[in-house]
């Protein structure tokens, strides 16, 4: 557990969470307050492990000609066991409720969250 | 009792305007509604408007106000995305309840479809999801909603058939309102058959980008013709971002009904004419069913059973919604109000519901991030 973020967003290797170091609600978005209770310490910490797929979409029009080359792609929203939810992609032959690992993987020439499904 | 009265509405055809601007698109519907309020722009002493994506700017009512010959005494721009046009009302009704303005012109305009292009217009929206998080994903709004969309059908045994019976149901609805964008007929097999954006979101299940304008004047006192008030509004905004929700039962429509229902003194049930937003067909049924005018799954079969029709229990966006009759930003959330306006005004001609007495409309902006609901009443 850190006190700085530095995970994927900053150039690093993992994908963290935030925790309110006052009520211990987590958030994975970063914000600078606590919706639940207003403090602005948070404890940084890694995301790992597994995560059970709750949304899913296949995009098959792009915001731009250059990832309109890779589609269709999939894109998910997940829960992890503790019930966090954070977005990433997946693959296009996911279902909701599918369990996978929690990774990060290139798109568009950057790593982002992936969410690997177990076969 | 304070209050506010619509004193006037002014709706512009949507679609494809090349010759026009976001300040000549809000200057027609301010024109039309200053001639439905029958007052002169010279009353008018407050002047609330929408942004525009293809005209950004830091003072944008300022810029509208010297452009349409007005100098109110309050001038404030919004931008609360799909939820502005209700927003800037609430606040008009707020400002005018208590005593600080006697007219106050509300309004919004873009050329949205030919102002920019379509790339743009999608990398600009696109924008409402979160810069590192969610953007970055190759996301669009339609994908934003596809995700809200299979989660939510997943949880309620919905199909994607279910869904289409509102795009199929504001086509219909288009088909009898003039200056819709979209007005040719479509069956539920053409909506499964056309082409895929963000599964389980396909093209008709997508409002289209258009151009147009929408106006409305809030005052202290009530146009003669006819007399709608606001008879309460209220408003949730529970996150911003996609990611951010928690519960996809509980985005804040409900919150933001429950309390214009306390603010109003009045119930759901009340509710003779509905007017939703619609960006998509998976909007309209999410909030359908939040705010409870169907219960949880049932939207679709509720459609199929005539309950949103014309002379059905509850008519809903008679005017064809975002989904037909075009959505051009702010004004496009606009249109479903000024129709609710002329339905309680007995005014709409071959589309009339029968007698409504209350209206409800709610609009999302975001991704189901800001709620706002207002009832309008007719006072007889």
């Amino acid at each position: 557990m850190t006190e700085t973020r530095s995970d994927w967003t900053m150039g690093g290797t993992q994908i963290q969470r935030r925790r309110c170091t006052r009520c211990g609600v987590e958030h994975y978005l970063f914000v600078a307050a606590c919706a639940e209770c207003g403090s602005t310490n948070f404890a940084f910490e890694e995301i790992r492990g597994d995560a059970a797929l709750r949304a899913v979409t296949v995009i098959h029009r792009a915001p731009h000609s250059e990832l309109q080359a890779l589609t269709p792609y999939a894109v998910a929203i997940a829960e992890t066991p503790d019930g966090l939810r954070l977005i990433g992609h997946t693959s296009v032959s996911s279902s909701i409720g599918d369990r996978a690992a929690i990774g990060l993987k290139n798109f568009g020439g950057r790593p982002m969250p992936y969410f690997a499904v177990y076969p | 009792m304070s209050t506010s009265w619509i004193r006037g509405a002014g709706l512009t055809p949507f679609g494809s305007q090349q010759a026009e601007s976001t300040l000549s698109l809000m200057h027609q519907a301010t024109q039309l509604a200053l001639q439905d309020a029958d007052i002169d722009v010279t009353v008018i002493d407050g002047v609330i408007c929408g942004y525009s994506t293809t005209m950004p700017h830091l003072m944008l009512a300022n810029v509208f106000a010297e452009y349409a010959g007005i100098r109110p005494q309050i001038c404030h721009g919004m931008q609360v995305g799909g939820a502005t046009g209700l927003s800037m009302i609430a606040l008009a009704h707020a400002i005018v309840s208590a005593g600080r303005a006697e007219n106050i012109l509300v309004v919004a305009g873009e050329n949205r479809l030919t102002g920019q292009t379509r790339d743009m217009s999608i990398q600009t929206l696109a924008q409402v999801g979160h810069d590192t998080y969610e953007a970055a994903l190759g996301l669009t709004v339609p994908a934003y909603y596809a995700l809200l969309a299979s989660e939510y059908y997943h949880a309620h045994k919905i199909t994607e058939r279910d869904a289409a019976e509102f795009a199929v149901l504001m086509r219909a609805h288009a088909a009898r309102r003039d200056g819709a964008h979209l007005n040719s007929p479509i069956s539920i097999d053409d909506v499964l058959a056309s082409k895929a954006i963000a599964l389980p979101l396909r093209l008709l299940d997508c409002c289209p980008i258009s151009d147009g304008g929408a106006a409305v004047v809030v005052s202290k006192s009530s146009n003669k013709a006819a007399q709608i008030r606001v008879r309460g509004s209220g408003q949730a905004h529970q996150h911003q971002h996609l990611t951010a929700i928690k519960d996809i039962d509980n985005v804040g429509a409900l919150t933001a009904l429950n309390r214009a229902c306390a603010d109003g003194k009045i119930t759901i049930a009340d509710t003779k004419y509905a007017a939703i937003y619609d960006s998509f067909t998976a909007t309209l049924v999410i909030l359908l069913e939040e705010i409870g005018l169907a219960p949880r799954g049932k939207a679709a079969a509720f459609a199929r059973e005539g309950f949103f029709g014309q002379t059905g229990k509850c008519p809903l966006n008679l005017h064809g919604g975002l989904l037909s009759y075009g959505h051009c930003g702010v004004a496009g959330g606009m249109a479903h109000f000024v129709e609710a306006y002329l339905q309680l005004s007995n005014r709409a001609g071959a589309r009339q519901c029968p007698e409504p007495d209350i209206a409800l409309i709610h609009a999302d902006g975001g991704v189901m991030s800001a709620h706002v609901s207002v009832f309008l009443e007719r006072v007889h």
